[in-house]
């Protein structure tokens, strides 16, 4: 049967207000990291190395949010001992800060390099790629911040769908480095770094495609990791057509 | 409050019970159970088995029916001279309602604990030797002391009264006389114990004692316990029923329900949306 | 200080105030309901407590062979029809042998009690070997001379006289004298004892014969005072004087209460008087109040019938509406169905606990006695209408009992297996039991002291045998108190007082015993 989530509406105002907080907090860590991302990205593709280097520096507010909500869902879990779906809420919770941060751990290094790059004289012209990935993976994680504030499960199942598509962009990239890489030896080194962004931006795919399970498994209870897209479908008897 | 006001007039339908209900094989089972409080109805058509050796918590809100089922199970209803029971109520295959069975013998075979513990105002010895003297279970003196002091002991009470079986069952704390009044209920050797909130009146320690022993008796008897307490039921049993102003509304294992219940009546009472 | 806190306040020390006066007022009651029994004990104790005291007078009886048993058989028969009163008499004769003429002899065999014979008849009968020998017995006195010897009958004052007076003859009347010591005395006594104004030393004071008696003893006789002058007094012989007495001293006797107002007259009282002098006369413990049943005679008279009575009516009610009444209420408590008729059931016993006692007397006379024919007066007929009397306060009582029992043990028994007898008779009765005995005890005091509805069932009568079975004539105790208070003599009054003392005596044990079952019994739970 259907059940609808209502995740307010407890009898206890107080608990109400308490999951109400802790949903703003990770909806605002969420803004926090695509905040970075688009920073990290800017920099990269303006060869801008003062964004990004603020990208470096504001990493401590996303780890600083993450711990205060992991003591927040203790708290609750101590005090409410929650049960069903407040219970999958906490651990939803408490999963998607951790991919969150590592998120915001990959949009560092996007700025890292961005500054590293920036010193070098490099042609923008292989950032466009890099770009076209950066969006993608930006969407990405706009659309599951999304499924998570409304609870859409079909969304986030979607969204994982998208991850292929990071994957095989991400592929593309690295022939086309290696390519390049084998083309001229003196582009070894930049080539290597515009790796690693598109390697951390393939991360990102990654842990977004995580926080899109968990959305799942909060709305209907079962838990989706390491299934196939396919028989994930078939299970839940969903259909996405594509 | 004006949420809960709005949710409450959502009417959500109950159609059948979901979940498993039913087991194979089971120890006792009942079938399209109505129960009357003169004309109100109390209980609608409900249909449940219990497991042999399991322990199956029924929960629901204040007035939702549970105690009422419970009571059907051993006739205990019988003294309430305005409660009418129908349906099919088996123990093992055996109609208990059928006039050819004794409610006396029934209930030697379903035990009952209560929610206040009523020792007699007898000594500890008297209080557990009563039932197995009634029914002739000991044919001397030392059978009887045998039944005794293995039923205190199953009960976890042996211990602490051995060396004062003459005292007053009613002098003895609240925790304890619970479990002088589990003695009570398994020195006549039944095959299902029924728990009414057995804890309810306990503190935290004593509780924690009954549920250790509710655990240590399911090896032996199919338990059922009614319970307030969430907690308490994802705690002590296996499967778990939720009871809705006299429906059944979900059965199932206690690790589902409480992780993810299929009915939504089910998930707003566990989560504490409402009643 | 909150607001409320202070409106509290304002309020405290009227409320204080009031349950001040509350509390005075409930000790005032108190007070007055214990004075009004601390009343009434005095009272009664006052004037019966004399009655556990008898008088007897010792006197030689010669059990004289001839007059017992002439032919010498010892047939019971004839022994007990033996004229014992004629020992007695003899006896009474020997002590005052001046005693002459057939009133004066009659007045004189009064002074033993008729029921003398009696005893003296049972003491040969127990041993005949008695027969012949000579003993003296202590006899019971004439509830008269009990009561004068009460000091019920007059006020008397005695003052013994000095020096030896001089008696002489004159046409009849005695005429006293004597030398100054005899005169001296003798006015100055006369001064104290007599209410009369000497205006004139020189004159003759007569005393009035309506008025108190004046009397000297002396020489062995009574002299009773008609007049008296400074030179001596003038009397009238009421009891021979023996000039040839050796007993030496002489008192003025004086009798507040007319002679004609008493009916013991002066020379008894002379009698008695003498004896006691002698040492004679004592007051034993009165084991006839409780060995005998009524009489006419109250010397004679106890209440051991009645209480035999009584305690046989008690027994029956006790057996009959015990097991009745609880039953009854075990019955509609436990197992009853609850319908209309159950319910008119209840409203009917209920009523039944506040009719007159006396209509269940009517309702004993229609149908006990006059359908079913049992007997008049007997206890099992009593018994039976106490009965139906008290039923509707043992099964009121037992009910509350039952209904005190926390349902839960109930359940408890049921829950284990056991059935809604067992459950009944296991547990609820064990500890419905002190209540239930509580109420048959204090139904069963009230039974005690019940008159009205037997009375019309005829245990009126007068009953002289003390009853030996549950159909044999009877009376109780509160019966033997109304007939007794009608009795005009005063040795009834006070043996009315003291049977009461013993009844209330009971009706106190018995609510005691209640108590102290009560507390004894009593379980915590």
């Amino acid at each position: 049967m259907e059940k609808e989530l209502y995740l307010s509406q407890h009898i206890s105002q107080r608990f109400n207000a308490e999951l109400e907080e802790i949903r703003n907090r990770v909806m605002k860590m969420g803004g926090l990291v695509e905040k970075q991302i688009n920073r990290g990205l800017k920099a990269l593709l303006t060869s801008d190395s003062d964004v990004g280097e603020m990208v470096t520096s504001s990493d401590y507010e996303i780890n600083a949010l993450e711990v205060d909500i992991d003591e927040e869902c203790m708290q609750i879990l101590a005090r409410r001992q929650p049960a069903a779906s407040d219970l999958r809420l906490i651990m939803t919770i408490i999963k998607t800060i951790t991919d969150l941060e590592r998120i915001g751990d990959e949009a560092e290094k996007l700025g890292r390099y961005s500054v590293l790059l920036a010193d070098e004289n490099t042609t923008p012209g292989h950032f466009v790629e890099l770009g076209h990935l950066g969006e993608h993976v930006k969407r990405m994680l706009h659309d599951a911040l999304d499924a998570f504030a409304r609870l859409d499960a079909e969304a986030a199942l979607r969204t994982i769908g998208d991850d292929e598509l990071v994957n095989e962009e991400f592929d593309a990239i690295s022939r086309q480095l290696i390519t390049r890489m084998m083309e001229d030896p003196r582009e070894i080194r930049n080539a290597l770094r515009i790796s690693w962004c598109a390697r951390a931006l393939e991360r990102m795919g990654d842990h977004t495609k995580n926080i899109c399970e968990y959305v799942v498994f909060l709305v209907h209870g079962k838990d989706i990791r390491h299934t196939s897209l396919e028989k994930t479908q078939e299970t839940m008897g969903i259909d996405l057509g594509d | 409050m004006n949420q809960a006001v709005e949710f409450e007039e959502m009417e959500h339908e109950i159609v059948g019970t979901v979940g498993t209900p039913l087991v194979d094989n089971p120890k006792m089972s009942t079938r399209n159970v109505d129960v009357f409080y003169g004309d109100k109805q109390a209980i609608f058509d409900v249909n449940l088995d219990l497991s042999a050796n399991e322990v199956i918590a029924l929960i629901g809100p204040s007035g939702c029916g549970k105690s009422t089922y419970l009571r059907c199970l051993n006739r205990m209803n019988d003294t309430i001279d305005i409660c009418r029971v129908t349906g099919q109520l088996l123990l093992d295959e055996e109609d208990i309602y059928d006039k050819s069975m004794d409610p006396v013998l029934l209930r030697a075979r379903v035990g009952m604990v209560f929610q206040k513990p009523n020792p007699f105002p007898k000594s500890i010895y008297d209080n557990v030797a009563y039932g197995p003297k009634l029914h002739g279970l000991a044919s001397n003196r030392a059978e009887l002391d045998e039944i005794v002091v293995t039923s205190l002991q199953k009960a976890g009470l042996f211990n602490e009264v051995k060396d004062r079986l003459d005292a007053l069952g009613t002098g003895l704390s609240g925790g304890q006389q619970q479990r002088l009044c589990i003695a009570r209920t398994i020195a006549v050797s039944p095959e299902v114990i029924l728990m009414d909130e057995p804890a309810s009146a306990l503190d935290p320690i004593a509780t924690a004692v009954i549920e250790e022993l509710i655990d240590e008796l399911r090896e032996n008897f199919t338990i059922a316990i009614v319970t307030h307490s969430m907690q308490q039921a994802a705690r002590v049993s296996q499967r778990t029923a939720y009871f809705h102003l006299g429906k059944l509304v979900e059965v199932g294992e206690t690790n589902q329900i409480f992780t993810n219940p299929s009915h939504q009546l089910t998930e707003n009472y566990i989560t504490g949306r409402f009643g | 200080m909150s607001e409320t806190t202070q409106a509290v306040k304002k309020s405290l020390s009227r409320r204080y105030r009031k349950e001040k006066i509350f509390r005075a007022t409930g000790m005032a009651a108190i007070l007055v309901g214990l004075s009004f029994v601390v009343i009434l004990f005095v009272n009664i104790i006052s004037k019966g407590y004399p009655a556990f005291e008898q008088t007897y007078i010792k006197l030689p009886i010669h059990f004289d062979e001839q007059t017992i048993d002439p032919q010498g058989e010892r047939d019971p028969e004839v022994l007990r029809r033996a004229d014992y009163m004629g020992l007695v008499k003899e006896s009474l004769r020997e002590a005052f042998p001046d005693v002459k003429g057939r009133s004066d002899k009659r007045d004189l065999y009064n002074l033993v009690s008729k029921g003398a014979g009696y005893d003296l008849a049972d003491r040969v009968l127990a041993d005949p070997a008695l027969i012949g020998q000579t003993q003296e017995l202590w006899l019971l006195a004439d509830d008269e001379i009990d009561t004068f010897v009460k000091g019920h009958v007059t006020h008397s004052e005695t003052i013994p006289l000095a020096g030896n007076p001089v008696v002489t003859d004159n046409d009849g009347q005695l005429r006293i004298t004597g030398d100054a010591v005899v005169m001296d005395s003798l006015q100055n006594s006369l001064r104290d004892l007599v209410p009369v104004e000497m205006a004139d030393e020189e004159e003759t004071v007569m005393l009035p014969d309506d008025g108190p008696s004046v009397l000297l003893e002396l020489q062995g006789g009574l002299v009773r005072i008609t007049a008296y002058d400074p030179e001596g007094v003038t009397g009238k012989v009421v009891s021979p004087l023996k000039p040839d007495a050796t007993d030496a001293g002489w008192n003025l006797v004086l009798h507040e209460t007319p002679e004609a107002e008493r009916r013991v007259k002066d020379k008894t009282i002379f009698w008695v008087r003498t004896l006691e002098s002698r040492g004679l006369v004592e007051k034993h413990f009165n084991t006839v109040f409780f060995t005998s049943g009524d009489s006419r005679e109250p010397e004679q008279s106890g209440i051991a019938g009645a209480l035999a009575g009584s305690m046989l009516t008690l027994i029956v009610t006790l057996l009959l509406s015990f097991p009745i009444g609880v039953g009854a209420a075990i019955y509609l408590e436990e197992f009853a169905p609850r319908n209309r008729w159950t319910d008119l059931i209840e409203v009917n016993i209920n009523n039944l606990a506040a009719v007159p006692s006396i209509v269940f007397g009517l309702l004993g006379l229609a149908v006990f006695i006059s359908f079913f024919g049992l007997p008049r007066s007997a206890p099992l007929v009593g018994g039976l209408v106490l009965t139906l009397m008290t039923l509707p306060t043992i099964i009121i009582a037992s009910r509350a009992a039952l209904k005190s029992v926390p349902p839960s043990i109930k359940e408890a028994a049921l829950g284990v297996g056991a059935s809604k007898m067992q459950a009944m008779f296991h547990h609820v009765l064990p500890l419905a039991l002190p209540g239930m005995l509580t109420g048959t005890i204090i139904g069963m005091a009230q039974a005690l002291g019940e008159t009205a509805p037997l009375l019309m069932i005829g245990m009126v009568a007068f009953i002289v045998d003390i009853p030996q079975g549950f159909t044999d004539n009877a009376t109780v105790l509160p019966v033997q108190i109304f007939l007794w208070a009608d009795s005009p003599e005063r040795a009834f009054v006070e043996r009315t007082s003291a049977a009461i003392m013993v009844l209330l005596g009971f009706l106190i044990g018995m609510n005691a015993l209640a108590v102290f079952l009560r507390k004894k019994f009593e379980r915590k739970w």
